[in-house]
């Protein structure tokens, strides 16, 4: 649009609005609406009266609004219990990660010590056995523990996973060392640099680590199937929604609209917390780094 | 990275011998939580997993030492075992590209010049994190035979579509859609982060040199973004083996086993059928599977794969 | 919102019960509890309802058994099975756990064998109860349970479809042939004139009734592909193929022909007895009806089924355990599910109850219905892995009901694989 050479050079900085941004623009507007459809018709059907659910042709908004129907899905199953058994098992399972994951990513990304990386390379392997190839031996093991219907096995089985250890390790390392080695001259142990120096300038990596760990407790769905026998006791929101589904499978209103309590919670944390997810994930190295 | 990890080595090259030891002892205080755990939760599982697999080993009741027996069983006679590989395969065949490029794609769409751009990226990242099974509630009301889709394409066209989840072709492709839908906003994060993270030196020098679109893509920013390709692809392809609430919820694993994935095999294996050495022993398949597409994907690395210049 | 407090009272009692339950280490054995022993009852319950009907079948045990603390514990029925294995292999079953009678060839090891003496314990004579019921919940002769329900499969109608296309209504002593008229007439372009299910009972009823042959013969072999069997299975097949009959969208919809029915959107389906009261007070508003499943050639084979209640093997109090089993399956209780319509009760003393409990308007005509569904009925043969076979067979139909296989071949490889 100007002469040719500086146009190039100054290109991304400055370029106007033209056609191709246009263009950019509605590709991303109608990949959005496309994507978001599910969740809004979701959202609508769990307002409709039961019977228009599948009305032909199909209609966002039926002859009434029913916002009773987000109440009465507690009154068709103990959603109570399952949303506080889930928030109590996600709590509980993320900070048994975290206390886990730092500290050894500490001692594997800040500490020297003979045989350290054959043991980081032996942790990585775990990495490679999926949860799925664990649960059948792990539920002949809370047999034998007794465990299987309590609440620790909800929690533990699954949260030594070297995933946050390696996360953790990968962000220990890129902390320039003076930093630590001035506290160390100054005669602090690693306990001390580890909880005043490294701790707080990784607040972003735990954070990230914090919130996927939640996010995956909160949502954990084959193993609370395998090990909770009682659901009016320790039911999570995940198998306490697909028995719900199970039993009212005629009622689509009540089905969405438990669908769409159950999403919020952790909708929500994204929605409140983007800023820090987006660039924890960059810093934090998932990117491949 | 690198000049980290050398600025580092260089300064404790002098504490060896008594810091050493010292430094070695509060190692393992700290790693000790860890590998308790990692112990007792992974490595014992896993050993126990190896010694159910040669049993046959009952939900409850007497077990029986049968040698490779589940081996040979899943191998020769299972009616189920070789659908479900062949329905892990076919799965992970078509949601890893389409995972990668629709997100990709997604990540190159939101560039820095789109207003709202974080608006749309946490927008497209809710499915990740809903409940998998609210996600797939949402998808199975669509897909009912006056379902959503049908019903808009009935109306508008006349055109009846295909009963998506008995149909032993579509149930797959349904499968796998749904779980684009919901696992791409992942992805589409982690290529954003790395987009951002391109040398613009290097983008500008292109730039200079005349590189443009597709050409200026293919030459310039995708081998720029391959570390990042290459761990999404592999992250990818090993939680698409792992694929189990959304067929197990969706389509039932049906119609007949057309949609039965592994992980859903080894479920249905232990805990409805009750054979939990047999389940075990489709579990280390199912490992041994994972561990050598893992393996190929790091050996084809060196050949596609361009670390930071 | 007011009204959602005392729910979340019930919940949480609900929930502080069965924390009380499984807080103990060992919820399936007996302990000393302040002088009180404490015996566990395992039972499934769908929803808040049958929770509330079980509770007060609950207080009166307890009112029956004052020195004894009886705790109730419940599953959703898709998953009781599944958990009560998870149970018996971590050695926790409940000392009172409920059983279907169908599932019980799976389980028997797990109950105690039931003897006269232990029937006198319980206070139990079996002549209180429906001829043929104990058959329910024995196996290979021996009685592992005493039967609170007793059950046959019905069709049940809509009959606001029947009327508005014209279709005569089914009557009780209705033939085959009379089905397929019906199937036929009340199918229109807006719906189907019956919903194919894939569930066990909900498929497999019409074929047996239409071949008089069970899929497992007198010996307790699978007999999957008798030939006759098998013709009368390829029939119900032909309900599908011939465009009458609703097909399940996907094998994850295990009820489908049931919901649909429930949902108004067919004139017919298949479910039990235990369902009548569900339907007559259908959500969806139409007219229920039900019949008895027709017959082929002046004969017609329904099988008798039902769920009771048995003592864990391993039960450490198994007195205690055997009195409030007296109490579930006593007078009292029977009369109570019997009047609230829940279920048709084995006590043969309690059953009219039930017919009391219905609307004025439908009453003779379920009743009819139920005396022609008991009649000439036999108790159902299965074999000891009966539920993985259905399990394994469910999503195999759905292939057949789309055309992808045939259900000659369902059924021939799944005799080849459960078999032997």
């Amino acid at each position: 649009m100007r002469s040719d050479v500086p146009a190039a050079v100054l290109a991304a900085p400055v370029r106007p609005i033209g056609p191709r941004l246009v263009l950019q623009y509605v590709a991303v507007v109608v990949a959005a609406l496309l994507f978001v459809t599910p969740l809004v018709y979701a959202f609508f059907s769990a307002l409709k009266p039961n019977d228009q659910i599948f009305a032909v042709p199909p209609t966002l908004i039926g002859s009434e609004v029913r916002w009773g129907n987000f109440v009465e899905v507690f009154r068709h199953g103990p959603f109570l219990t399952y949303i506080s058994n889930s928030l109590v098992i996600a709590v509980a399972g993320t900070l048994v990660v975290l206390v886990v994951s730092t500290t050894a990513g500490y001692a594997f990304g800040r500490l020297r010590w003979s045989g350290r990386d054959l043991v980081f390379g032996l942790f990585l392997l775990t990495l490679m056995v999926p949860q799925e190839v664990l649960v059948v031996p792990m539920f002949q093991l809370m047999q034998w523990f007794g465990w299987v219907n309590t609440p620790q096995s909800l929690v533990l089985p699954f949260a030594f996973t070297a995933f946050g250890t390696f996360l953790m390790r990968q962000f220990f390392r890129g902390i320039p060392f003076e930093l630590e080695e001035a506290a160390r001259v100054d005669g602090a142990g690693p306990m001390r640099t580890f909880l005043q120096i490294i701790l707080p300038l990784s607040r972003s990596a735990v954070a990230v680590l914090t919130v996927f760990t939640f996010i995956g407790f909160w949502n954990s769905y084959l193993w609370p199937l395998i090990v909770v026998n009682d659901y009016a006791y320790l039911g999570t929101l995940p198998i306490g929604l697909a028995t719900f589904s199970g039993q009212f499978g005629t009622r689509w209103d009540l089905q969405m609209a438990a669908s769409i309590i159950a999403m919020i919670p952790t909708a929500l944390i994204v929605i409140l917390l983007q800023k820090h997810l987006v660039k924890g994930i960059a810093t934090a190295g998932i990117a491949g780094r | 990275m690198t000049s980290i990890s050398v600025a580092e080595a260089a300064p404790r090259r002098r504490g060896r011998g008594e810091l050493g030891k010292a430094e070695s002892r509060q190692a393992l205080g700290f790693i000790t939580p860890a590998l308790a755990g990692l112990t007792v939760f992974t490595v014992v599982p896993v050993v126990l997993s190896v010694a159910m697999s040669l049993f046959d080993w009952p939900a409850w009741g007497d077990r029986e030492f049968i040698g490779f027996g589940n081996y040979v069983d899943l191998f020769t006679s299972h009616p189920d075992f070789w659908p479900a590989l062949r329905n892990s395969a076919v799965f992970t065949l078509l949601f890893v590209p389409l995972n990668l490029v629709v997100s990709l794609g997604l990540a190159l769409l939101l560039g820095p010049r789109i207003r709202g751009r974080a608006a749309f990226r946490v927008l497209f990242f809710i499915p990740v994190v809903t409940p998998m099974v609210a996600n797939v509630l949402v998808w199975r009301m669509l897909l009912q035979p006056n379902g959503l889709f049908n019903g808009v394409t009935t109306a508008a066209f006349d055109l009846t579509l295909p009963s998506f989840l008995n149909h032993p072709q579509w149930a797959m492709v349904m499968v796998v859609i749904m779980s684009v839908w919901q696992g791409m906003g992942y992805n589409m994060l982690i290529f954003c982060a790395a987009i951002e993270q391109l040398p613009e030196s290097v983008l500008e020098a292109a730039r200079i040199d005349g590189a443009r679109g597709a050409q200026m893509f293919f030459r310039v920013t995708l081998p720029l973004l391959s570390p990042a390709v290459f761990f999404t692809t592999v992250m990818t392809m090993i939680s698409s083996m792992q694929v189990f609430a959304q067929p197990q919820l969706l389509t039932g694993g049906g119609p007949g086993n057309a949609t039965l994935p592994m992980v859903m095999f080894i479920y249905e294996q232990a805990f409805t059928f009750q054979q939990m050495g047999l389940a075990a022993a489709a579990a280390w398949v199912l490992f041994a599977v994972i561990i050598g597409l893992t393996a190929l994907q790091f050996r084809a690395q060196r050949r596609w794969v361009h670390y930071e210049v | 919102m007011m009204n959602t407090r005392p729910l979340v009272a019930v919940v949480a009692a609900g929930a502080a019960v069965a924390l009380a339950a499984c807080g103990t280490p060992s919820s399936g054995g007996t302990s000393s509890d302040g002088g009180k022993f404490t015996v566990v009852w395992d039972m499934w319950a769908s929803g808040e309802s049958d929770v509330e009907a079980l509770e007060a079948q609950l207080a009166i045990a307890r009112e029956e058994n004052p020195d004894i603390d009886i705790q109730l514990k419940h599953a959703p029925w898709d998953d009781y099975f599944t958990k009560l294995t998870t149970n018996l292999a971590s050695g926790d079953v409940a000392c009172v756990t409920s059983m279907n009678g169908q599932r019980l060839s799976g389980y028997h090891e797990a109950f105690l064998p039931l003897t006269e003496e232990e029937l006198a314990t319980a206070g139990i004579d079996p002549d209180d109860f429906a001829a043929g019921s104990f058959d329910i919940m024995s196996h290979d002769g021996t009685l592992y349970g005493i039967p609170y329900d007793v059950a046959a499969m019905l069709v049940y109608y809509n009959k606001d479809m029947f009327a508005e296309t014209g279709t005569p209504e089914p009557e009780v002593g209705w033939t085959f042939d009379d089905f397929d008229a019906a199937a036929e007439g009340t199918t229109t372009d807006e719906h189907h004139g019956f919903g194919m299910s894939i569930g066990e009972f909900q498929w497999m009823s019409l074929p047996i009734a239409r071949s008089g042959k069970q899929p497992v013969d007198e010996s307790g072999a699978l007999a999957l592909d008798d030939p006759e069997f098998a013709d009368a299975a390829e029939w119900y097949v032909d309900i599908a193929d011939k465009g009458f009959g609703s097909v399940p969208p996907s094998a994850a919809e295990t009820g489908w022909g049931e919901q649909e029915y429930q949902a108004g959107n067919v004139a017919m389906a298949i479910d039990g007895t235990w369902n009548a009261a569900t339907y007559l007070g259908n959500e969806a508003g139409f007219d229920a009806g039900m019949v008895d499943l027709p017959s082929q050639d002046g004969e017609h084979l329904g099988l008798v089924l039902g769920s009771g209640y048995g003592i864990s093997a391993d039960c450490a109090d198994k007195e205690a355990a055997l009195k409030v089993l007296g109490s579930l399956v006593g007078e009292d209780a029977q009369n109570l599910i019997a009047s609230s319509g829940r279920s048709y009760p084995a006590r043969t003393s309690s059953q009219p109850l039930y017919f009391g409990s219905l609307d004025e308007g439908v009453r003779d005509e379920v009743e009819a219905t139920f005396e022609a569904a008991f009649t000439g009925v036999q108790g159902q043969r299965s074999t000891d892995d009966w539920a993985q076979i259905n399990e394994a067979m469910s999503p195999q139909i759905i292939s057949v009901y789309t055309g992808d296989t045939t259900i000659g071949d369902v059924l021939g490889q799944t005799q080849q694989q459960f078999g032997e």
